[in-house]
């Protein structure tokens, strides 16, 4: 065809119905504009997720008991004669006397002579059992144990001037009045082995280790418990199949998809079992399938044929019809469907170590704010599918497993763990979220730092 | 006012700019999205959506085509999102397997009209490859890109496209000897 031909198509102007008007695309923009603001939310609430459990990573050593301080408080009997506080507690007989309904507790607090860098420590340490301490509270008859508590508030604090700093404790189940906790819920729950009161447990061992803190070096003690960050290296597999062989749906769609994902995490140790933090992750998400599309069709049909008119009288003249007919049939298209998406984002960890029966399990949930990297191909459900175009789109996952610990070494854990783990992102033309949940499993290296 | 003077005004939101925009260009863009949707209804919406994010990315206009090439290729767009939307297969065949058709010398006899009207009772996968290719200028490369299909689907959807519409001359001209 000739270039005139082209450029006639090309210029040629149409007139639209009266629907569509100036007016009308400013009212249209408008609305884009709020459904926009309505998507930076979204993304919004994300970050702020984010930067909530960088926070979290960050804050200080919660007041809440961590699992080297129960274990602490909950020692036999210690005395180390390089300690300066002194901690005494009323006997049982006093305790007796002592347990009235307003019993409040006195602490006196002493200048500290001493300079040596421990002291500051023992100090905090000391505030933190301070804390721990109920100063009012009411009588119960059902709970002796807290009964022993509300006397044991009566402690007295000392901080004498003595050259060498001193911890001493008037014997394990006073010490552990002082949390206000039973030896039996004085347990430390380790990462890969169950708890066992009154012995020193160090969470990654493969052993239980007994030892005499009276042959570590000042402080070394708490310094060996100190609560620490863990580096977890996670990867996790799952897989949602997509059948459906329903007549009465046009379209439908038989595939199975995949997903891969790798996880760096950091997480902080908030006691008592809790875990928290962040890391990064990347994943591949994957779908192959078949589509079936039955659709009615209308097909049209142009006959041309000439038609000759004679009329008596006059000239024999010819008419030119142009017949369209159209008709309707049902057609069946089938094709392979294939899409691949693939994302980083920003876990937002949680952990919770349980010790069930003899081992240790472990409850993980974690949410993910994410972007996808690339997407390419057709994006299906059992009835439906979406060629993706747009590589940068929002995405939003959640994961939970739940699986044993299993210690490898005095360093490193694995957690095997069956996940279900939630994936959506929002596709970017119609803004609608698009998810699937996928069953899988999953495969977690615990390492202490 | 010149081009560059519409486009800047435009960008600064002032309302006259924009309306001298769309009363310029809006009946030949509702002629090209007639071109590539199914029915008038689809056109009209593809033609406001088309201005919307015209008015919305004008700002991205660098100056380096016309601003017409710019408006259509993103009324192109539109429309190849509204097709995708509705699930149109394009099935991608060998080359080889097609025969083309002798010459276009058939297609120089008709008018736009005729030819528009043709073009638009091609079917949907044929219509929008062959749009781009034979009207827009478009690359078979380019319109692969923009459609998310090969390069082979497109050249194999042009063919096919030709070969349709040679049948329906054929037809007519059968018609008329």
């Amino acid at each position: 065809m000739s270039e005139f031909q082209w450029d006639h198509l090309r210029e040629a102007e149409m007139t639209y119905s009266s629907r569509v008007s100036f007016d009308k695309v400013m009212e249209m923009r408008e609305e884009k504009k709020k459904r926009r603001v309505l998507f930076w939310w979204f993304s919004s609430a994300g970050l702020l997720l984010v930067g909530l459990g960088t926070l979290c990573l960050l804050w200080p050593t919660p007041s809440a008991p961590l699992a080297s301080e129960v274990a602490l408080t909950s020692s036999p009997s210690v005395i180390k004669p390089s300690e300066s506080a002194v901690v005494s507690t009323p006997r049982s007989s006093e305790l007796e006397s002592s347990s009235t309904p307003s019993a409040k507790s006195t602490i006196k607090s002493q200048p500290i002579v001493n300079s040596e860098p421990n002291q500051e420590k023992l100090n905090r340490l000391s505030d933190k059992l301070a804390m721990s301490i109920p100063v009012e509270a009411p009588e119960d008859r059902d709970a002796p144990w807290l009964n022993e508590r509300r006397a044991a508030s009566n402690i007295e604090f000392a901080h004498s001037g003595v050259q060498h700093n001193r911890l001493a404790m008037g014997n394990g189940a006073e010490g552990s009045a002082l949390m206000g906790r039973k030896d039996m819920a004085s347990q430390v729950y380790s990462l890969g082995l169950s708890p066992s009161y009154a012995e020193w447990l160090d969470p990654f061992a493969l052993r239980h280790e007994y030892f005499d803190d009276r042959l570590l070096p000042d402080n070394d003690l708490r310094n060996r418990f100190k609560p620490s960050l863990y580096a977890e290296f996670t990867a996790f597999t799952g897989s949602h199949n997509a059948i459906n062989f329903d007549n009465r749906d046009n379209l439908s769609v038989l595939g199975t998809q995949y997903h891969a994902h790798y996880q760096f995490a950091i997480l902080k140790d908030l006691g008592n079992g809790h875990l928290a933090g962040l890391g990064l992750a990347y994943g591949e998400w994957v779908g192959n399938g078949q589509y079936r599309d039955r659709r009615l069709e209308t097909f049209t049909e142009i006959d041309t044929f000439q038609v000759v008119v004679m009329i008596p009288g006059q000239p024999v003249q010819t008419v030119e019809v142009i017949d369209t007919n159209t008709f309707t049939e049902w057609s069946e298209t089938t094709g392979t469907l294939n899409y691949k998406i693939s994302k980083v984002s920003i876990p937002l960890a949680y952990r919770k170590y349980l010790p069930l029966g003899k081992s240790v399990w472990r409850l993980s949930a974690q949410l993910c704010p994410g972007m996808t990297t690339r997407t390419e191909g057709s994006y299906f459900s059992r009835t439906d599918y979406l060629p993706l175009s747009i590589q940068r789109q929002f995405t939003f996952d959640g994961r939970l497993a739940f699986g044993p610990s299993v210690p490898v070494s005095n360093v490193w854990t694995i957690v095997l763990e069956p996940n279900l783990f939630a994936q959506s992102f929002v596709e970017a033309q119609t803004r609608v979220a698009k998810a699937k949940l996928f069953s899988g499993f999953g495969v977690s290296l615990v390492g202490k730092l | 006012m010149t081009e560059q003077e519409l486009v800047e005004g435009c960008i600064k939101e002032d309302r006259k700019c924009q309306e001298i925009l769309w009363s310029q260009y809006s009946q030949k863009l509702f002629s090209l999205a007639m071109r590539y949707c199914q029915n008038q209804e689809e056109a009209e919406d593809a033609l406001m959506e088309s201005f919307v994010k015209i008015y919305n990315n004008l700002s991205k206009f660098r100056f380096q085509s016309s601003l017409e090439t710019w408006m259509r290729r993103v009324t192109v767009n539109v429309c190849i999102n509204k097709i995708r939307a509705r699930k149109v297969s394009f099935d991608s065949i060998d080359d080889k397997a097609i025969e083309l058709p002798s010459s276009d010398k058939a297609f120089e006899r008709l008018h736009v009209e005729q030819l528009l009207k043709l073009v638009g009772l091609l079917p949907e996968g044929y219509k929008a490859v062959f749009n781009m290719y034979a009207i827009e200028g478009y690359s078979h490369k380019e319109i692969a890109q923009t459609m998310g299909i090969d390069e082979g689907t497109s050249r194999s959807q042009f063919a096919k496209a030709r070969k349709a519409l040679q049948s329906m001359l054929d037809k007519w001209e059968g018609g008329k000897s």
